[in-house]
């Protein structure tokens, strides 16, 4: 999998984006708001029942006579999960899913997140894929999304989540015509159409339904979902299309 | 291009008949997708008759096509018109024998056959077939001559028939397999083509090429005369008499016409085999006890007229030897004779066996020495 230099360092100037606080144990390079054991002093707020005690500026209470607790970040490593879809739907865009998979990681890997480019590079297309479980941190989701059965395996992560809705031009522009036997590329099944310019309409009307459905599911749970094409320059969906989907900054 | 049965080409209507059948029949083309999710959602339905129009070339359809083109052209038989002859493979067979020579039969078979090879075509293959005294090559039919030895027809006709399809026999006598004319004899002829005589009865088998017509027929065995009319269209002729002590038997067909050769036919009962063998030259005594074991055989030495010699004209040397074997009681006149002989003289007490000789084709006795 080769990136050319221009691209690599258009990829150093991204970052992940993430909107919740991350909750990874390790300490790293990510400032949270959370607090911790940093030197770095953020704001003062008021005391509350619980606070520590140690945490109270005394100081501030000599001149103010009212308490204040000191908040302090914490820097955090990011725990990012990469998940590629793996199944036999997605042999027509499984290049071009291994090639965004490896520009993601190069950007996560630059914040302390360890995904190791040889594993997405070896995967294996036909191989049974499951959304793996990624109890913090950010889970990227790179699939088809034909799999309807995806969706309690997204509900169970717990991390933010980026789901990326890749389909080739051959799905969202099917090139048929005639009488045909379609088979399903996964379970082999096959059903008989007829089509035509009918279908062909009826097709695309489905297909946004379908694409707007999955939006909406992934909205209503807040996590990020981003369609795009196989065909679209891989720079293209890096520099805008995932900055405007709020996966990377 | 013609067709013997044009009537069988209105089966490539069935042609049209197929195309249609297979556009309403169009098997699925099979084609995998990522996902069936959408298309289970999409309704079936009939192709619309525009879709039609543009038919799906198949291969099974190009082979049904033309199984049905062959078939019906098969059926419809073409054919192609030519002037031209296919080319044939012609054997000519000549017979040579001394028989043949008679007359100028042998140059008129030699015109006859240059007449038929006239209406040949050039493609044509044209083999002749004869016997030589010695192998030779003979540019054509021209160099074909009559020979002294008898010729057996059927290895010639047998090489014949071998190499071509269609064998044309010169001859004056009937052979079996091939159909042919008897060669020489004019359009009239009739004559006798078999002779079986018994104790008690002649037989005769009549070929009459000319148009059908009464046969007179005589009969002279010893005192026995016999003269009778053979009706029209009668192929054969028997009768019936003590013929056991008749020496021989000779038939006549009165044809009166233009090949007399085989109007006449005679049988002569065989005599005893008595036979004088006359030797010279270098002496044999292994070929002389040959000689003396054959029962009725006698040897001597010295030169002799002679039946049958073997041996040369020539004085012989010391290291030639000469044999003759004749019949004493035969006069050798040196023209065409039939006489009682020895040999046949006690056929009759042996069981009766009887040869058949052509009196008019018996060629003449050799004489002394010569070969």
């Amino acid at each position: 999998m080769v990136f050319d230099e221009g691209f690599l360092r258009k990829l150093e100037a991204l970052r992940l984006a993430v909107r919740r606080s991350i909750s990874g144990r390790r300490e790293g390079e990510r400032l949270t708001k959370r607090r911790g054991g940093s030197a770095d002093f953020t704001s003062h707020r008021s005391y509350t029942q619980g606070d520590e005690f140690r945490a109270i500026d005394w100081n501030l209470y000599g001149r103010l006579g009212m308490l204040y607790v000191k908040e302090f970040t914490r820097e955090e490593s990011l725990t990012v999960r990469l998940a590629i879809d793996t199944s036999a739907s997605m042999a027509p865009k499984f290049e071009f899913a291994q090639r965004l998979g490896a520009a993601l990681a190069l950007v996560a890997n630059r914040e302390a997140a360890s995904i190791p480019l040889p594993e997405i590079e070896n995967l294996q297309l036909g191989a049974p894929f499951t959304v793996p479980t990624v109890p913090r941190g950010l889970a990227i989701v790179v699939s088809d999304l034909w799999d309807e059965g995806m969706k309690p395996q997204l509900m169970k992560l717990r991390a933010e989540t980026a789901v990326i809705h890749v389909l080739s031009p051959g799905e969202l522009e099917p090139p048929l015509s005639g009488k045909l036997r379609l088979v399903d590329a996964e379970t082999r099944e096959s059903v008989v159409r007829f089509v035509g310019e009918e279908e062909r309409a009826a097709y695309r009307r489905l297909l946004a339904d379908h694409c707007d459905a999955w939006k909406k599911w992934c909205f209503d749970r807040e996590m990020n979902y981003l369609r795009c094409s196989s065909s679209t320059p891989l720079e293209e969906i890096v520099q805008v299309y995932l900055r405007e989907a709020g996966v990377l900054e | 291009m013609k067709f013997e049965q044009p009537a069988a080409l209105w089966g490539l209507a069935s042609l049209l008949l197929l195309i249609l059948f297979s556009l309403w029949r169009q098997a699925a083309a099979r084609v995998t997708v990522p996902s069936l999710l959408l298309w289970k959602k999409i309704p079936e339905r009939n192709p619309p008759v525009r879709a039609l129009r543009r038919p799906r070339w198949r291969l099974e359809l190009l082979f049904q096509a033309l199984t049905i083109a062959a078939v019906v052209a098969a059926l419809a038989g073409p054919y192609r018109e030519t002037e031209q002859f296919a080319p044939r493979r012609i054997a000519l067979v000549f017979d040579t024998s001394p028989r043949m020579q008679a007359g100028d039969r042998i140059a008129r078979m030699k015109a006859f056959a240059k007449n038929i090879q006239d209406t040949f075509g050039s493609a044509d293959q044209v083999t002749s077939y004869w016997w030589a005294a010695t192998p030779k090559h003979f540019p054509g039919s021209g160099a074909v001559s009559g020979l002294d030895v008898h010729v057996d027809l059927k290895p010639m006709l047998l090489a014949a028939s071998a190499s071509a399809e269609h064998v044309i026999l010169f001859s004056d006598r009937p052979v079996d397999g091939p159909k042919l004319a008897l060669f020489g004899a004019p359009a009239d002829n009739a004559g006798i083509v078999e002779l079986s005589v018994s104790d008690d009865e002649v037989f005769i088998r009549i070929v009459n090429h000319g148009p059908a017509r009464p046969l007179p027929i005589d009969l002279v065995a010893g005192d026995l005369r016999v003269n009778e009319i053979v009706p029209a269209g009668q192929r054969v002729w028997s009768h019936k008499a003590d013929y056991s002590k008749a020496s021989s038997v000779r038939v006549t067909l009165e044809t009166k016409d233009s090949f007399p050769l085989d109007d006449v036919v005679e049988a002569t009962k065989m005599g005893p085999a008595d036979a004088l063998v006359t030797l010279a030259g270098r002496h044999h005594e292994a070929l002389v006890r040959v000689f003396r074991s054959i029962p009725g055989v006698t040897v001597q030495h010295g030169r002799a007229p002679a039946r049958v010699a073997v041996g040369f004209d020539e004085e012989p040397g010391p290291g030639d030897w000469q044999v003759w074997i004749h019949s004493p009681g035969v006069p050798l006149t040196g023209v065409p004779t039939v006489a009682k002989h020895p040999l046949m003289a006690d056929l009759a007490n042996r069981g009766g066996n009887w040869s058949r000789r052509n009196s008019a084709n018996c060629p003449p006795a050799p004489a002394p020495g010569s070969r």
